[in-house]
């Protein structure tokens, strides 16, 4: 490993090249694919990932494969500081991390972006959920009171 | 296949390089939004199979504010997707639920949830109300649903009425009705369908019979077998068979558990040995069997099914149990749950290599004096 260590070149969608080291590379299982079905020494393409996202997402992989190798030492909570810190990121971030993660498939990563939408939802009102996520509310005044009367009791279970 | 799941990657080779690309994030690749078109996705800005992947790690206890959201939240809550993808993903979260009869003899049923911050057991509202004054009411889980089967009254013969509540929905509809009336009858599920078994009340011709649910036909049949005695005290499933308890006789004090074969849809005695033990509830947890003899104090057995022998694997404080229990386990973890609910909660993961219980918390609930009837898990 160090210095002797293999090197994947990336190219974002805004045309910026990254090169990488292979271990944090491969935490990528699309990069992987590609890295061992492709010619040796290839760039590979990373077209729907920009490079302010993909710079985020290297951190992230570097951070892990470090801590898994004992490269680094850092506790288990250390690391689940860092990984929270590291969603702390405005919503449009946010989905191009999931979208990212997704399409990479890097999946430790896929898991901690959608567990963070799924924390900005709970404990909210409907309302608030709406507002944070730019929903529409497609019930009829009707509809909607229909919803709360079946709910009414599990709702007061929810004291929201 | 590589990229045979939730991927929307086209992949190229042009010269040499390789691209990665995202199809379309808006438009929504898979099932769900495919199927009506011109609508809103799930959460503006990812497509409707990733949102599903958020919204599956969202805890079952805001589903009532979820439904709220929109109609498609609603739907989504409602439907079979979500659940099948948290219980592929193991994010499916396992409630209790307790059929209690209160101090007006009226059947009520309360739900706890073991994970939540503020455990407590709160009451469901709602029950059809015809189950609430029978007596022997049948009570099961089948996927997320719960069912209350058949009962009696003194002033009313046995039903075959049978009710069910979806818990993603949080309602009750009346569902297909028993084959046969019964009451103070066994119910387990086994591959995927309810068992019926025995009780008082069945119409003289059908004795010693059972009857079975199948969701996917939502049909009961009717089954019968001279092995089965109508007086039934207790019953579990234990490595895919289902054994049920019947009422002692008075002289002898014996034990009389028969045990269900799939394989040859028939009944027959039950391992004597094992049943010798088989004093009070029972529970099942990773395949071991558990009982809590109440007959002095509150004491949990289990069965070394190698050794052929019970062993007595703690006493539980009388401060904390007030039997007669009922047990159900979620987990590695076995709910003693009393009088009144009081919970306790003993943590068995040890308990194969000798190490004993751990009773790791309690819910006391001195309170009420509200009897158990019986305890069910769900998880969704």
């Amino acid at each position: 490993m160090g210095s002797t260590s293999t090197k994947i070149k990336l190219r974002t969608s805004d045309q910026k090249v990254f090169e990488v080291e292979k271990a944090v590379a491969v935490q990528s299982q699309t990069i992987k694919y590609f890295y061992e079905n492709g010619c040796p020494g290839s760039v590979i393409h990373v077209h729907s990932v920009s490079g302010d996202i993909l710079s985020k997402i290297l951190d992230y992989c570097k951070k892990h494969v470090n801590s898994a190798a004992g490269k680094e030492d850092i506790s288990p909570e250390e690391l689940y500081e860092w990984d929270t810190n590291f969603v702390k990121v405005d919503q449009n971030t946010l989905f191009d991390l999931i979208l990212a993660a997704n399409c990479l498939k890097i999946e430790s990563l896929l898991d901690l972006t959608c567990q963070t939408v799924a924390n900005m939802i709970k404990g909210k009102r409907p309302e608030e959920i709406r507002t944070t996520f730019n929903i529409k509310n497609d019930y009829t005044p009707e509809a909607e009171e229909a919803v709360r009367r079946e709910n009414k009791w599990a709702f007061d279970m929810l004291g929201v | 296949m590589f990229f045979s799941r939730q991927t929307n990657i086209k992949a190229k080779i042009v010269m040499q390089e390789v691209s990665i690309e995202i199809e379309n994030p808006e438009g929504g690749s898979e099932g769900i939004s495919r199927m009506r078109q011109p609508q809103e996705p799930l959460i503006r800005g990812l497509p409707d199979d990733i949102a599903l992947l958020c919204l599956a790690r969202v805890p079952r206890e805001y589903y009532t504010v979820l439904k709220f959201v929109s109609r498609r939240w609603r739907d989504l809550v409602h439907g079979e997707g979500l659940h099948a993808h948290r219980k592929k993903h193991n994010l499916d979260e396992t409630w209790i639920y307790a059929l209690c009869r209160d101090k007006f003899e009226q059947v009520c049923c309360y739900v706890l949830d073991p994970n939540s911050s503020r455990r407590s057991w709160k009451q469901m509202r709602e029950l059809p109300s015809r189950s609430l004054l029978r007596k022997g009411v049948g009570f099961e889980v089948l996927g997320k649903r719960l069912y209350l089967m058949g009962g009696c009254r003194w002033s009313e013969d046995a039903t075959d009425e049978t009710y069910c509540y979806d818990a993603s929905k949080n309602s009750w509809t009346e569902a297909n009705p028993l084959s046969t009336a019964r009451c103070y009858f066994a119910c387990e599920v086994l591959g995927q369908k309810i068992y019926a078994i025995g009780g008082l009340g069945l119409n003289s011709s059908v004795p010693h019979s059972w009857d079975t649910y199948d969701p996917c036909t939502n049909n009961w049949t009717s089954h019968s077998d001279g092995n089965i005695v109508p007086e039934i005290e207790d019953s579990f499933v234990l490595g895919e068979k289902i054994y049920i308890r019947c009422g002692r006789s008075a002289v002898t004090s014996q034990v009389y558990a028969v045990v269900y074969e799939p394989s040859s849809g028939t009944w027959q005695h039950a391992d004597a040995d094992m049943v010798s033990g088989w004093q009070g509830p029972a529970v099942v947890v990773d395949d071991t069997l558990y009982v809590l003899d109440e007959s002095s104090g509150t004491r949990l057995m289990m069965w070394e099914k190698d050794l052929r022998e019970w062993v007595a694997i703690g006493r539980l404080s009388p401060l904390l149990t007030r039997p007669p229990c009922k047990l159900v386990a979620v987990g590695k973890s076995i709910y003693v749950i009393g009088k009144g609910r009081s919970t306790v909660v003993v943590d068995v993961s040890n308990a194969g290599n000798g190490g004993g219980m751990m009773v790791s918390s309690s819910i006391p609930k001195l309170t009420s004096n509200d009897e158990i009837i019986n305890c069910k898990c769900l998880s969704i």
